[in-house]
Parts: structure tokens; sequence; C-alpha cells
């Protein structure tokens, strides 16, 4: 069967929309191999001690956009406690005691620049570096400048990180057309209740503003 | 034809490539332990090293105990019920001279106990309302008991009572929550010696280590 000059244009439009509107699809997130972000953090045994810092880790990775409006990284969060051991009386574990910031933004040479990338409120600080003098979870809530894993917990689909058009091109080909972000999580281990604890943590790119 | 089958299977290529490359969502899993944990400290935080000195023990026609210049104040945490064992170890005496039908003195003659607890803290589990549990004999806090005749009297309970692993204390979780540096989750026991002077054999110095050991159960 012979296709006529206008068939063939129709099937090349249509493939060349779909590629397009694929391309429109603009933000990347991956981990920093440039792979699907799938990141542990395990903060381990959590033996009390007398120290005033935090066990603290981070998780790092890159996000990429092209979109002309930029780029909102949305994050949301659960959850859960298995307590091994009776509670009476006292304090098991929760949310509000895991410190979450954002700690560094780094900005490779393709980066469109000057930039105005914005953390939330909150989440802008270094859960290591807040010292517990008291012996107790140094965080209070993003409201107040230290913000928890639950405010995450309590604003799903929370907007932590946004700022304007990143790259031209948002390929994952490019070593140098990404933002490295690094979250870090501060925790204090202290005479909670024996259990053990577990919280996924879900970020999406999406369009800006 | 031929040229469609491209084309079309050329897009299909293109929509699945552009699928699996732009990834939009990434996930970071939070994991950790606490553990069973319990604590003995000083009352500065640290190891408990605490020294009772009974110093030189001159009988006199009184029967006043001697309780020694130092007591042991603990510091206890934990986040399950907890016990305290204690366990003395034998007396060693130095430079003892001949006993010559008398006494010598042993661990029978120095009284052992508790002398008094503080049970309640900003996070101390149920402050206020704690039932921690001393071992019958081991209460001392109502003060030791009387000598009447100059000699060692019949206190509840000696260093011989505790010359193996002997539990001397027991309760429910102690702390809320905090680390060994919170100021207001422990509880504070006190040990307590007391012996009277007599006329034992002469000797340049006893000492008895006593070792306590704080367990979750």
């Amino acid at each position: 069967m012979d296709l006529g000059r206008g068939i063939k244009r129709v099937i090349c439009a249509a493939a060349g929309t779909l590629f397009l509107h694929s391309a429109a699809v603009a933000q990347v997130l991956t981990d920093t191999a440039d792979g699907v972000l799938s990141a542990s953090i395990p903060f381990g045994n959590l033996t009390p001690g007398t120290s005033t810092t935090p066990s603290s880790t981070q998780v790092q990775f890159r996000i990429r956009s092209n979109n002309d409006t930029g780029y909102k990284v949305r994050v949301s969060a659960i959850f859960n406690v298995t307590p091994t051991s009776v509670v009476p009386g006292g304090a098991t574990i929760s949310a509000s005691d895991i410190g979450v910031g954002i700690t560094s933004l780094v900005i490779e040479p393709s980066v469109k620049t000057p930039r105005t990338d914005a953390i939330a409120a909150g989440f802008n600080y270094d859960p290591a570096t807040v010292l517990a003098a008291s012996g107790l979870s140094p965080y209070t809530d993003a409201a107040s400048g230290r913000a928890t894993l639950a405010d995450i917990i309590a604003n799903p689909n929370l907007t932590i990180l946004s700022g304007p058009k990143i790259t031209n091109n948002q390929g994952i080909n490019s070593p140098s057309n990404f933002i490295t972000v690094t979250v870090t999580f501060g925790l204090l281990g202290q005479f909670f209740t024996p259990a053990t604890l577990s919280g996924v943590l879900t970020l999406t790119i999406v369009n800006g503003p | 034809m031929f040229l469609l089958r491209r084309l079309t299977m050329s897009a299909g290529v293109v929509l699945m490539l552009a699928s699996a490359s732009y990834a939009q969502t990434g996930t970071i899993t939070v994991t950790g332990t606490n553990p069973e944990a319990v604590s003995m400290t000083d009352t500065t935080g640290a190891v408990l090293s605490s020294t009772i000195a009974l110093g030189t023990l001159t009988p006199t026609n009184t029967n006043t105990f001697t309780t020694g210049s130092g007591s042991a104040v603990v510091r206890l945490r934990s986040n399950k019920a907890y016990t305290i064992t204690a366990q003395s170890s034998v007396l060693n005496v130095t430079g003892g001279g001949s006993a010559d039908g008398g006494d010598t003195i042993t661990l029978s003659d120095i009284g052992f106990g508790i002398t008094g607890m503080t049970l309640t803290g900003g996070n101390v589990a149920n402050s206020g309302s704690r039932t921690d549990s001393i071992v019958s004999g081991f209460d001392v806090s109502g003060g030791w008991p009387t000598a009447t005749n100059g000699l060692t009297p019949s206190f509840g309970k000696t260093l011989a009572s505790i010359s193996s692993s002997t539990q001397v204390l027991s309760g429910t979780r102690i702390s809320k929550k905090g680390n060994l540096s919170t100021s207001d989750n422990f509880i504070s026991v006190t040990i307590g010696v007391a012996t009277l002077p007599q006329f034992f054999t002469p000797n340049t110095g006893f000492s008895s280590v006593i070792t306590l050991t704080i367990a979750a159960f």
C-alpha cells in the first residue's frame, strides 16, 4: 500500500507531537547516579548517651527542569513506630523527634543563573548542628525554624523547595544541568519506649510556580 | 505501509524512552531502633565509683554508728522496668594485728541499705506515683537499728547479706525520654553503710567493693 504524502505528514506530525508532549514533562528527580531515588536512612540502634549532638545522616538527589515557570519539589511522608515493650508512663518516639532540613543546594555549570531557589520556611536549617542541651529532642516545628517529619506528615504534598527554570535541557544525559539537593535528618537517642521505627518520604518534582 | 509501521514504531520507542528517563518521584526511607536501655551513674553523670570512708573506728562509750564521710548517690535511668542488684567483695583487711582470742571486723559488722530515694522529676515516668520496691531488710530510710550494748546491732542487712549478687531494688520504667544529660529523667538512690566502732582486732585498714548492677526486665 502506497501512502500519500498527506498521510505521511500526518503521521510525522503525530509522532512529533507526542514527543514534544512527552518532553513537556520537564522535571526530573533522580539519585546522584541519575537513577530512581530510593534512599534508605538507617539510624540504627539509638542508644541514649551523654552527647548533646543528635545523630544525623544525609540524602542527596538531583533535580532537573526546563519548564519556563520553574519547578517545585513536594514531599509527603508516613511514619510508623512499633513498640517492643510496654509504655507505662513514658514517651514513645514520634515524627516530631526527627529533624528535617535542606542543608545544601549545589548548582552545576549549565544551570541558569542568577537563581532564586527557595527553601520552605523552617526547612532551611541543619538538624545536625542543633544542640540538644537538655538531652531532649531539640527540634520544634517548621513554624519556629526547626522542621520535623511531623510537619511533612501534617501537610501532605508540602512544597519544600521551589525555583525558576533550571536549564534548557532537562535530560539526564548531561553531567552539568542539575541542582544537587542535600537533605539532612537528625535524631537524638533517648530513653524512649523500646521500639522500631520506620518512615517513608516521597519526593515529587512538578512544574512551578 | 512499511513506512507507516516504521513511523509508528519510532513514535512508540520515543514515548517509551521518555517515560523511562524522566523520573519525577523518589523515596527516602528512615529507619531506626530504640533499644532497651538502662543507666546507672553518679551525680555528675559519670560512671559510678564512690568511696564511703568509715575512717578510724575508735571505740567510745556511746552506741553511735559511724556512717562514713561520704555516701553513694546513684542516678538510675531506664526505659523499661528495672532491677538493682548488689554484691560485696570479701573484706580485705590490711595490717591486721593478732586476734589473740578476740574478734576481727567482718562483713556482717557493716550494715548496708538504701537510706533514701528521690522518685520525682519532670521526665520521670509516673513521677509522684512511683512504686519502686526496696527488698525487705535493705530499706534504712527510717534510720539504722539502734545499738544498745556497744555491740553490732541486728542490722536488716549487712555486707555479708550481699556477698553474692542480691537484688535490692526494683521498679517500673524510670525515664519518659531524654538521654544521660537530661536533668530530670532519673531517680536518685542513696546507698549507705554503718558500723559501730568496737574493740575489734587492730588493723591499718579494711575495704570491700560493692558492685551495683542495673538490668531491665
